[in-house]
């Protein structure tokens, strides 16, 4: 009866309001009361490095909880352009004051961070995307564990430590902290705190410095025999860079205990396009694949690999041919402009692949 | 000729004689082809320099537009409710008058041209706008940006001259149909988005058997369910919220569309008529350059002269000619292109038509009479 008369209201106010969603007014006076798209409001930016640091954000209508060692996709509108970048969060589930935090490390020419780190102040409105991964503890919360991690790779390791201490949870875990150098490690004094404050928690940290990793500190069964001499009896999470997640994944695969072993990859974004042109076009919807140039537009490519897309003039003025992109970077051939970013939409008929391109088509 | 060329419409390609043309005929502009290829260049180099600097500032432009519509119209829909109090009612069928003009000029043609998508927000996109007109934005897309805007002018192809109702040109055919014309204008003025919402269904198209009569009901159910939604919100759930002041509120609401109607015909009809304007024969654009193609948008717009305040109400539609040129860049640049556009065009001696609304509205009147009558 209740929730007949709730849907009653809303689809009354949906006419009301239309042919523009009720939200489009409502967040006239608060935009945190909108509930179709999820928004959230800065409350604190806590420098965690010289170049990183945690961002409290209080979540509108439409925020569903996470679990520890999850990350969202962060929307902020940059010079008036939408991006979204992937962050964990690195505070516990279903805080009392209802707020989350993430965590960023700026990185060289990264765009987002570099904002979220130097620019963004208490009271700016960023969009969020649902919790995402599955990169948690799941049932393994009172197993023995090993952490692994690397640079801002502490970050999901952080949200479920964290959980597992205000949870009241004795810990039995090892984490293995590399960073370029004591400075820029995010957490390192409040992982020695945890350690100190439980016995059976073990915080042993690396600096690398910026290069490669020195081979003293490399990640080997040597060297995890050495600091962790049960390794292969714990479950272990590992986050970092491409390398030390390939290391882990060689020697827990010879050690016969892959399934024991749970990574999260962080994707470095895509540089926009190094030059190449040549590669291959995915076309998802359709399941077609097909060569390209880097210079005959992708409406042309999708025609002669039979498909037949929506378009109109041919000539980018009528924007009947737009669609989405999945990964990959194309050039618009008028200007020269690059697109790369997951979900921007393509005029089709004047843009041509560079290198390898999937599209929602 | 005629008979050829739309042959070749209909089968795509395959007729030989194209090259032929090209060499006949001349383009409308007078120009040469290295001569439009430089004008081209030059039309290239204004849209990239805005690209390039195009930022928050135009950002904060329609963000604040949408945020000050909608409060206009969320005030206006209020005084309407105490309407039987005439300043009140004034009041709120002003406001909404002008939310409605700025929704469907300012916001919803720009927002669907994709003036906008470089912003990347999924709220305000081409892709996902429905405006506040009973003409379904798919359609609308169609029947304006793919074939108005690519056709400008074009008798025969673009749809927009004359609407199909009305006779603008003496090329086109006169029967005594066309007698009635200056009645027929009248209606279209005041009913002009349900003009606008036929006008995708192409009834003429359907009656010559080039267009599926199943399309063409899909159409018409479309617009049935999102005019029929338009109108159980502005004449029977909105009034019906006041109870006892119901028929001012309804007779506001019936205001502010009519006035919305009127005006938006008028601001397109200065667009595309005003004597001056050049319309084109299918032959004039075969094989057509880019720079040919600016150059034809030139030749086909005029501009209206104006305040600040009535070039946003014009949803920057009274920089027609910039419009036209440059139809996904954002509206609230085109007054700075203008002048330059303007040099350049008088550079290259393509006429640039620029005259009051007065004029050019004055003129479309007495054009919309003359052909009326034979000739």
């Amino acid at each position: 009866m209740f929730t007949n008369v709730l849907e009653r209201t809303a689809r009354f106010g949906a006419t009301l309001s239309s042919p523009l969603p009720v939200d489009a007014f409502v967040r006239l006076v608060d935009p945190l009361w909108s509930s179709t798209v999820c928004r959230a409001r800065v409350t604190r930016i806590m420098r965690e490095t010289p170049d990183a640091a945690s961002i409290v954000l209080r979540p509108g209508r439409g925020w569903e909880s996470h679990q520890a060692g999850q990350w969202i996709a962060v929307g902020v509108d940059i010079d008036g352009v939408r991006h979204r970048r992937p962050y964990s969060l690195t505070s516990v589930p279903e805080r009392a004051d209802g707020c989350i935090t993430i965590t960023v490390q700026a990185v060289p020419d990264g765009v987002v961070s570099n904002f979220l780190v130097h620019q963004l102040q208490v009271g700016d409105i960023v969009h969020l995307d649902p919790p995402n991964g599955d990169f948690t503890l799941g049932l393994h919360s009172s197993s023995p564990l090993l952490f692994i991690t690397g640079g801002s790779g502490v970050t999901p390791v952080m949200g479920m430590l964290r959980t597992l201490d205000a949870a009241n949870i004795a810990l039995d875990a090892v984490h293995l902290h590399y960073a370029a150098s004591p400075d820029q490690a995010i957490f390192a004094d409040e992982l020695r705190r945890l350690a100190v404050r439980h016995s059976g928690f073990g915080f042993k940290f690396g600096a690398t410095g910026t290069g490669p990793i020195p081979p003293e500190l490399a990640l080997t069964t040597r060297r995890l025999d050495a600091l962790c001499p049960d390794w292969s009896a714990r479950e272990t999470w590992i986050c970092g860079p491409a390398p030390l997640l390939a290391a882990a994944e060689a020697i827990w695969e010879s050690a016969g205990i892959s399934d024991q072993l749970h990574s999260e990859r962080f994707q470095p974004s895509l540089t926009a396009t190094d030059g190449t042109k040549a590669g291959i076009v995915q076309f998802l919807d359709s399941g077609v694949e097909t060569p390209g140039d880097g210079i005959r537009p992708l409406l042309e490519l999708a025609e002669e690999a039979g498909l037949s897309p929506k378009h109109g003039c041919r000539m980018g003025i009528c924007h009947t041919c737009v669609v989405r992109l999945n990964s990959g970077s194309v050039l618009d051939l008028r200007d020269g402009r690059i697109q790369s970013d997951e979900g921007d939409f393509v005029q089709i008929c004047v843009s041509a692949p560079c290198g390898d391109v999937s599209l929602e088509l | 000729m005629t008979s050829t060329l739309s042959v070749e419409r209909e089968t795509d390609h395959t007729i030989v004689p194209i090259t032929t043309l090209r060499t006949v005929h001349q383009h409308p502009s007078g120009l040469d082809a290295d001569e439009l290829e430089a004008f081209g260049k030059l039309m290239d180099d204004l849209r990239n320099e805005i690209i390039s600097n195009r930022g928050k500032a135009d950002a904060d432009y329609i963000h604040r537009v949408i945020a000050v519509q909608r409060r206009l119209e969320v005030a206006g829909r209020l005084a309407l409710f105490a309407g039987v109090f005439p300043p009140f009612w004034v009041a709120g069928a002003a406001m909404l008058s002008t939310a409605k003009i700025l929704e469907n000029m300012e916001i919803g043609h720009n927002v669907m041209h994709g003036q906008w998508d470089w912003m990347r927000d999924p709220e305000i996109h081409s892709s996902t706008w429905e405006w506040d007109n009973v003409c379904p934005s798919d359609q609308w897309k169609h029947s304006h940006n793919e074939i108005h805007h690519t056709w400008t002018n074009v008798i025969g192809r673009d749809r927009d001259v004359g609407y199909g109702i009305l006779r603008i040109d003496e090329r086109q055919p006169w029967s005594k149909v066309a007698l009635g014309q200056p009645v027929y204008a009248a209606v279209l003025a005041t009913l002009f988005q349900w003009g606008v919402a036929l006008h995708d269904v192409e009834i003429e198209e359907v009656m010559k058997g080039r267009k599926t009569k199943a399309d063409a009901k899909a159409q018409l159910a479309a617009i049935a369910k999102k005019g029929g939604r338009q109108l159980l919100k502005d004449y029977v759930l909105f009034p019906a919220m006041a109870g006892p002041f119901f028929l001012p509120v309804l007779a506001g609401n019936l205001t502010a569309n009519v006035v919305r109607n009127l005006w938006t015909f008028s601001i397109i009809f200065c667009g595309h008529f005003p004597d001056g304007v050049e319309r084109f024969t299918e032959e004039d654009v075969v094989d057509e350059s880019r720079g040919g193609w600016y150059a034809r948008q030139v030749l086909g717009s005029a501009n209206i002269e104006g305040s600040k305040v009535f070039h946003i109400l014009s949803g920057n539609l009274s920089h027609q000619i910039e419009h036209h040129l440059f139809p996904d860049l954002p509206s609230n640049r085109y007054g700075e292109l203008a002048p330059r556009v303007r040099a350049i065009c008088e550079q290259y001696g393509i006429p640039y038509n620029s005259r009051s609304f007065s004029r050019q509205f004055g003129s479309v009147i007495r054009r919309i009479a003359r052909r009326a009558l034979p000739g």
